[in-house]
């Protein structure tokens, strides 16, 4: 019996629905909107790869041009020159280039996040790390602050719309019509018509976020592997738990049968205060001291001076952490004042690292007040979300520097750096095992189901409000 | 005569309705909220930026003497200040990098974007009074209006009162007039609010009473603007559900997707360049010149065979100069310009893509008020662009100063040679001077069209439904 009225119920909304001019169009032009999006995001991705694939087969042809120089003529003084600088460790360090890459992944044509921030790529040398990472990039603060178009932007914010849209007189506009006396007399009650059609319009937008969804996982993948196919898998769940809440909440603004324009207020009011008012009077209220101008210092030159008593006292605190490197003599090595240098730009390094941690805990301090206060907020939440499944975020950015440094400190640093403490010149092999970049995001499962919880766990508190109130309200109908 | 009193009608009717107390309080207080958090926030970042200047100043005077080439490379720094304006309007302000370090041979790029600082909300924005105005006043003024016409003709009033005599344009501009004394209502308080808590800054910054009052009108202007069109939206729609729904529809495309898409389209038409192949480009123009066929080396020889033939010597070390500092300083001087030529391509760029978003503000009244009130509080893009330049010709400024040093005050060859704080002391800091506000305005004369354009289609709307109703 029930069943029948399940299916008798969904063809009558489904006739309705596609004789409703409004809500088609509403659900076509969200729809629209979603492949713009997705066009929007594999574009934007594509432009990222693009980048970093010219700088790293820029850098890679230099790279190799530069190997070439072992095989350059000697006998000019140019050539000359040119087989010192591959040869000598000192020349070789500040000359030649690595590059190391924070590829997007699959999912960030999806959720492009903050990857528009900071840069995708750095070219480094046994320079100090800081001097090559902190000097900016070129970007247009105008488009920053825009933001993107992707389809994580049309869920977060215009699904929302549709579902108000399409369910904001679910109740009302029987009344409105005159109709819900007809509507008690039949033998279910008001409040299961009402669930039985919150329960087809959720279907509705699902199944638009469910097509939208493998639009985009077929441009993502097509041609490729799908390697991350089950993160994927979860991103659609996260987008089909975001409409749930709306719908939950539609449903709960039904339960409480005020009228239609009012109910549409409410809901729009509700909308603004989760998407605009909250997350940004948050950014407001606890945005504090950031403390970039402490910064400042760790991207000036790094000079020091060409005395022997400022050389040896760098070696003398380089050597306590690589004792293993200090010369058995005492007599000076032909590359002393070079491995000065070098002691001196890693010692500095070391001393930045800790002005850094510094600023990182402040920042990560003050961003987890904000995510405490935005806890509650299923838009934030869903966002957040999205673009911790597409590692697209400020703390996936921060997970990639971490790499980088270590990368810097322990690869390129010692490329160079590794013949000149032991008074080597370079060797043609070193080059052919040069250490390439190689970084694989993570993603931190656990937060992302807690997350997804605390989601549902708003959802299911909207259900039974509104079970409760269209209970505690059945004389109003 | 009748606007007025129908407005008065309107006005006591909507100050009564048992929602307005709410609605005023929370609208004023998240207004003053915003502007206390604002200054709050300016008050920190001034404190912050006069601290890290007062820091590398010390720095670079308590530098040890050094040769003066030496000393340029220890660098400067330009801090992007905060106008006061910016407590209202923070602009683009998060999104441009806050300082930038000045050293020869290089033009760097600005660094530390607030934003990156920022977790995933950074992109929810900021509550400022710019983002209540701009986004939330326009909803609120949908929500009380637009019922405006539609609740009259439900209860079938609208014909009775057409038949009284009252032409539709009396009726709609005394609605319009009732609402304007509402907004007003509302936006009085935390306006003067701003303005004392920015004549209280007025020390820390420009803060003219001019802009302030352009300001102030030209919100005013936009909201009348957003009244006005609602009130119509109410008059053409044949019940307030569509009424309702037109309205939210056009605030969502005006202030949520036709900027974001503008900005977008424009960022693809106009792709900008990496920062690797920016920097390889001003490398090779300098390496073999501009025109690709004069390179460094044969300009330095060229400069070397001048100068001799004009002081009449033999070799370099004739001159009464040292050689060394005078070539260093053209090096200097052919490199500004080579960096010149990209960043005018660059910025050619970055203004097509901007363009775009500006000249869509002809079709969005809210595109155009957010340009206006950015240029005003000085936090625009090409008030940034303004401070980037300051900032480069600063930088020339002391390398050239400190190449001066080493030219006429040095022997060539002599690199044992130090400058010590009297000359360090001969660099002042950096210090900006904001534009005008007729050249912050400048580049936006067709968002002011625009507003001045919708006003008339909706004087021309108001006309044309007149006569059409009013017809015999």
């Amino acid at each position: 019996m029930n069943t029948i009225l399940y299916k008798t119920l969904f063809l009558h909304e489904w006739k309705q629905f596609v004789r409703n001019r409004a809500q088609v169009l509403t659900l076509l032009v969200f729809f629209l909107l979603g492949i713009y999006g997705i066009h929007y995001g594999h574009s934007e991705m594509a432009e990222q790869e693009i980048k970093i694939t010219s700088a790293t087969d820029s850098i890679v042809h230099a790279q190799r041009s530069f190997v070439n120089l072992w095989h350059t003529d000697t006998t000019t003084k140019e050539g000359r020159y040119q087989y010192e600088t591959v040869a000598m460790p000192s020349l070789a360090r500040f000359n030649y280039n690595f590059v190391a890459a924070n590829r997007p992944t699959e999912l960030s044509s999806l959720t492009i996040g903050q990857r528009d921030l900071f840069p995708v790529y750095y070219r480094l040398n046994a320079q100090s790390f800081y001097i090559q990472t902190l000097k900016g990039g070129i970007y247009n603060p105008f488009k920053l602050y825009n933001g993107n178009f992707d389809l994580t932007f049309v869920i977060l914010y215009l699904l929302p719309l549709l579902i108000i849209a399409n369910g904001f007189d679910i109740l009302s506009s029987e009344k409105d019509l005159g109709v819900l006396p007809l509507l008690q007399t039949f033998p279910v009650s008001v409040a299961w018509l009402i669930r039985v059609r919150s329960l087809f319009r959720y279907f509705l937008s699902s199944s638009v976020l469910l097509i939208l969804w493998i639009i985009g996982i077929v441009v993502l993948y097509h041609g490729q592997e799908s390697g991350s196919f089950p993160y994927a898998c979860l991103w659609l769940l996260v987008a089909l738990v975001y409409s749930l809440f709306w719908q939950s909440f539609i449903y709960f603004i039904a339960s409480l049968k005020l009228s239609t324009p009012v109910n549409a207020i409410v809901s729009i009011s509700i909308w603004i205060f989760l998407l605009l008012l909250l997350p940004a009077l948050g950014n407001l209220v606890f945005s504090g001291k950031k403390g970039a101008t402490d910064l400042a210092d760790l991207m000036r030159s790094k000079n020091m001076p060409e005395t022997d008593s400022a050389m040896e006292d760098a070696l003398q605190r380089f050597y306590v952490l690589y004792p293993n490197l200090q010369p058995k003599d005492t007599s000076k090595s032909p590359f002393y004042y070079f491995q000065g240098y070098s002691a001196f730009l890693y010692l500095t390094d070391l001393r930045s690292d800790s002005v850094m941690r510094n600023y990182y805990s402040r920042i990560d301090r003050q961003n987890k007040k904000i995510r405490i206060y935005n806890s509650l907020n299923a838009a934030v939440t869903a966002n957040d979300l999205f673009q911790e499944l597409a590692v697209s975020g400020s703390s996936g950015e921060m997970v990639f520097l971490k790499a980088l440094r270590d990368f810097h400190k322990e690869k390129i640093f010692w490329f160079t750096n590794k013949p000149l403490f032991a008074n080597h010149y370079m060797q043609e092999s070193d080059y052919l095992h040069a250490p390439v970049f190689a970084y694989t995001p993570n993603i931190d499962l656990r937060s992302i189901w807690w997350k997804l919880c605390v989601l549902l766990g708003e959802t299911f508190v909207l259900i039974w409000s509104g079970h409760y109130f269209f209970r505690r309200n059945k004389e109003l109908l | 005569m009748l606007s007025t009193i129908i407005a008065q009608k309107e006005f006591r009717e909507l100050v009564r309705h048992k929602l307005f107390p709410i609605v005023f309080c929370v609208s004023t207080l998240l207004m003053l909220v915003s502007v206390w958090g604002g200054y709050d926030s300016f008050r920190q970042q001034q404190a912050e930026r006069r601290q890290a200047e007062e820091y590398q100043r010390m720095r670079w005077l308590q530098q040890d003497p050094k040769h003066p080439h030496i000393a340029a490379h220890f660098g400067n720094y330009a801090f992007l200040p905060k106008t006061v304006f910016s407590l209202f309007d923070a602009g683009l302000d998060t999104y441009t990098g806050s300082l930038v370090y000045l050293e020869p041979h290089k033009q760097n790029d600005f660094s530390f974007k607030p934003a990156e600082a920022g977790g995933s909300s950074v992109r929810f924005g900021m509550l400022s009074p710019s983002l209540i105005l701009q986004s939330l006043f326009p909803l609120l003024i949908i929500f009380i209006g637009f019922d405006g016409f539609t609740a009259e003709r439900r209860s079938s009033n609208l014909k009775m009162v057409y038949a009284q005599g009252i032409s539709f344009s009396q009726l709609f501009w005394g609605k319009w007039l009732g609402l304007v004394y509402v907004v007003l209502l509302m936006i009085l308080l935390p306006f003067l609010f701003f303005f004392i808590i920015g004549l209280f800054l007025s020390h820390h910054g420009e803060f003219s009473i001019g802009s302030a009052l352009l300001l102030w009108g030209s919100y005013l202007l936009f909201l009348c603007l957003i009244i006005a069109f609602t009130l119509l939206v109410s008059a053409i729609s044949r019940n307030r559900k569509i009424s309702i729904v037109l309205s939210l529809c056009c605030w969502l495309v005006f202030s949520v997707l036709l900027p974001k898409w503008s900005a977008s389209m424009g960022e693809s038409l106009y792709p900008l360049p990496t920062k690797y192949e920016f920097t390889e480009a001003i490398r090779r123009d300098m390496e073999k010149g501009l025109n690709g066929h004069d390179s460094k080396s044969e300009r330095a020889e060229r400069i070397k065979t001048n100068l001799l033939a004009k002081y009449h010597v033999d070799s370099v070390s004739q001159l009464p100069f040292n050689f060394e500092g005078y070539i260093m300083q053209q090096g200097e001087d052919y490199s500004s310009m080579v960096y010149d030529h990209h960043f005018d391509l660059l910025q050619q760029k970055l203004d097509k893509q901007n363009r775009l978003s500006i000249g869509t503000g002809i079709i969005n009244p809210y595109m155009a008020l957010r340009d206006i009130s950015m240029a005003i509080c000085g936090t625009d893009f090409y008030t940034h662009l303004d401070f980037q330049k300051q900032a480069e010709q600063y930088r020339r400024h002391f390398v050239q100063m400190m190449n001066g040093d080493m030219t006429w005050y040095s022997h060539m060859g002599d690199w044992n040679y130090k400058a010590g704080k009297e000359v360090f002391r001969k660099v002042t800091p950096f210090s900006y001077s904001l534009p005008s506000l007729f050249k912050k305005l400048q580049p936006y004369c067709w968002s002011f069209c625009a507003l001045g354009g919708w006003w008339l289609i909706i004087i021309l709307f108001i006309q044309i439904r007149s006569h059409k109703l009013n017809r015999p």
